[in-house]
Parts: structure tokens; C-alpha cells; sequence
């Protein structure tokens, strides 16, 4: 029987390599250590929030495991796990906007934190402020996007994912993924817009 | 329709739709022929990447180990009872509840409406059969008052007609 462990090889993308054959009581704990860190991340920049997205991880691996004989292969394990991701962040979402005082003693980054990750050795120091400017410009920009097309906006430029890839995630159309990735990125231009001249 | 500016360079919906996917007009073939606009492109694409990149070594730092279970334990150990009972009991049956719920918010005014009418009716009654029994007093008192019982009235001044009589004649 062809396992997780042995199809999935350091060399090929996680998505060539995972196959609907799965032995899955033996290969899940391969799943979460592969994926987990593709979902937190997901997750992290999505809501903003360490605690909000372990539990989205931790919850997003117990559905699929609880639904994995409905797991047929016609998608990626990886895709298959982002959209249940993406169901359990539109729910938190939804959840944060009725409870939004829960947010007061969470574990929260802001803005600046995310833009203290550009400080590297290799660009000089205006370049560097030019950088955090940008990202500090992009960042608040995305925050403010409407849930979807932040979502969209998230997938594609940083999770990577392509534009198939995401609709089957969202269960959009590939239209309207464009279209939402489109509005995200004319919001993030006019941000943008002024910083660094 | 993303329209194309007046110097002919493309415009920043254009350049945002040409990262969406969405190249209506050879957006790309001009980007790629054109100076400024290959910049302005590229500098949008940096800032992108700077997210990407920003995003990545943020949930690196901040990322802890995977909750981590032995594979048979994910079925036996969801995250919390709360979980359980809505994934194994409540999920399934929330049409249900829903219609319960709906049937309730129907039913219940309707029975307080009804409650309210059979308890005004038994007041009606009530005051009407006050009001009887009032009436029926005042009769019996007017009755208790008089000095002989009503049918005898007319025999009763009669005879004391007579009486006065005799007594005017002596």
C-alpha cells in the first residue's frame, strides 16, 4: 500500500505527491506535520491572532480527520485542508465581529510587529525604512479588506496558491476569485499610493 | 473595463488586474514593452513579496509544534466536549432545531392569546354574575323592608282606609 510517508517526497511540491490511496490511521500524523505549518500560517495572517490560529489549526486537523472517509482525492490533501481552514476562519470571523470584546485579552500582533520582520543586514537603512513603509502600507490595507477578498488575497500572495487552487478552496468560481483578488489589490494600490515618494 | 490613461501608459486598475488574472488588454505585453509602467508593476509585486515574506518569517517566529497526537487519538480526543456535542448531535439536527425554534416563536404567542381571551371571558362572567346577585339583594332588602309582603299591600291599605273611616264617622 502506498503510504503518505512514501509518496511524499522532500524533492516534489506536497500537492504531486499525495495520493487518494492513503492508509490513513497510519499516515494522518504525517499529514499534521507536514501541513500544520501551512495552515497555522494561513490562519496567523489571516485573523492576526497566535491563540486564534493554533485553534483553527488544531480544529481545521480534527474535522479532517473526523471527515476523512469523505476525502476522495479529486483535489490536493493540501487543498482540501485550506478549504476547511478557510470555512473554520469565516466562522471565527463571523463569531469575532459579535464577540469582539474575546479580543481584548488575546495574544494579537500588530501592525508594527509584522514590519519588524523586514530587518535584514542586506538593504541600506533607507531602503530598509522604504521597505517597512510599503509593508506597513500593505498590511493595514489587507486588515480592512472584506473577509473574502482577504482570504483570496491571503491564498494567493502568501500561501502561493494558484488561482484553481483557490477556488476549489473557497468555492468560488475562478472568475470571482479574480475579481476579489482584482477589488484586494486595488485597495492595497491605493494604500500604497504616497508611501515612499 | 479598466481604461488606459491618457499617455498611454497603463492604468493602476489595470496594473492591479493584470495581478489578479485578469489581462483584458495585453496589459502584460505593454508592462513588459514599457519602462514606467514595468516599474510601477514591479513595485507592486515587491511589496507583495514583502508580505509574503514578512507573513512567513512572522508565523515561523510565533509557530509552535503541531498539537500533536498519535493518529488514533484524533478520533477518540476532538478538542473539547463542546465539540463533540455540536459536531455529533447539534450540526446535524440544527434544521430541526431551527424549525422548533420557528414553531415556538409561533405557538407560544398564540397560546398566551388564547390564555389571555379564556381569562377575560371568566372575568365577564364573573363581574356579570356580581352584578345579578346585587341586583337581587337590593330586592330581597327592598322586599325585608316593607311592613307587609308585597301581594298583601293592597289589602293592607284597604283595611286601614276602613279603619280611618269608621273612626271619622264615630
Amino acid at each position: 500500500m502506498q503510504t503518505l510517508i512514501a509518496a511524499t517526497s522532500p524533492t516534489m511540491a506536497p500537492s504531486e505527491t499525495i495520493t487518494a490511496a492513503l492508509d490513513w490511521a497510519a499516515d494522518f500524523d504525517a499529514v499534521v506535520h507536514l501541513y500544520w505549518p501551512k495552515v497555522f500560517r494561513f490562519a496567523l495572517v489571516s485573523l492576526r491572532d497566535r491563540t486564534a490560529a493554533e485553534t483553527i489549526a488544531q480544529d481545521c486537523f480534527t474535522r479532517a480527520w473526523q471527515a476523512r472517509d469523505r476525502f476522495r482525492g479529486d483535489s490536493s490533501i493540501s487543498t482540501w485542508l485550506m478549504q476547511i481552514a478557510v470555512n473554520l476562519i469565516r466562522d471565527h470571523a463571523r463569531s469575532r465581529k459579535l464577540h469582539f470584546w474575546r479580543m481584548l485579552g488575546s495574544t494579537s500582533v500588530d501592525v508594527s510587529s509584522a514590519a519588524d520582520l523586514l530587518a535584514d543586514g542586506k538593504t541600506s537603512p533607507e531602503m530598509t525604512a522604504s521597505a517597512r513603509e510599503q509593508l506597513a502600507a500593505v498590511w493595514n490595507a489587507t486588515a480592512s479588506l472584506p473577509e473574502m477578498q482577504k482570504t483570496v488575497f491571503v491564498l494567493r500572495f502568501v500561501e502561493d496558491m494558484d488561482l484553481l487552487e483557490i477556488a476549489e478552496a473557497t468555492g468560488l468560481r475562478e472568475g470571482t476569485v479574480k475579481t476579489h483578488l482584482f477589488r484586494a489589490l486595488q485597495s492595497v494600490r491605493k494604500k500604497m499610493t504616497g508611501v515612499g515618494k | 473595463m479598466k481604461r488606459r490613461l491618457a499617455n498611454g501608459h497603463l492604468s493602476g486598475d489595470e496594473i492591479s488586474a493584470l495581478l489578479a488574472g485578469l489581462d483584458e488588454q495585453g496589459s502584460r505585453e505593454h508592462a513588459q514593452g514599457c519602462e514606467i509602467c514595468g516599474a510601477e508593476l514591479a513595485k507592486l509585486q515587491a511589496a507583495l513579496l514583502l508580505v509574503r515574506d514578512g507573513g512567513r518569517d512572522w508565523a515561523a517566529r510565533v509557530a509552535t509544534a503541531p498539537v500533536w497526537k498519535a493518529a488514533s487519538a484524533w478520533e477518540s480526543a476532538p478538542a473539547s466536549r463542546w465539540v463533540v456535542f455540536r459536531e455529533a448531535w447539534l450540526r446535524p439536527r440544527r434544521l430541526a432545531l431551527a424549525g422548533v425554534l420557528l414553531g415556538a416563536m409561533v405557538v407560544v404567542p398564540a397560546l398566551r392569546e388564547r390564555q389571555f381571551r379564556m381569562e377575560s371571558e371568566a372575568l365577564r362572567v364573573e363581574s356579570t354574575a356580581q352584578i345579578s346577585d346585587a341586583a337581587l339583594m337590593a330586592q330581597v332588602d327592598l322586599q325585608v323592608s316593607r311592613a307587609v309582603p308585597e301581594p298583601m299591600e293592597s289589602l293592607a291599605s284597604l283595611l286601614s282606609d276602613r279603619s280611618n273611616g269608621t273612626s271619622a264617622t264615630e
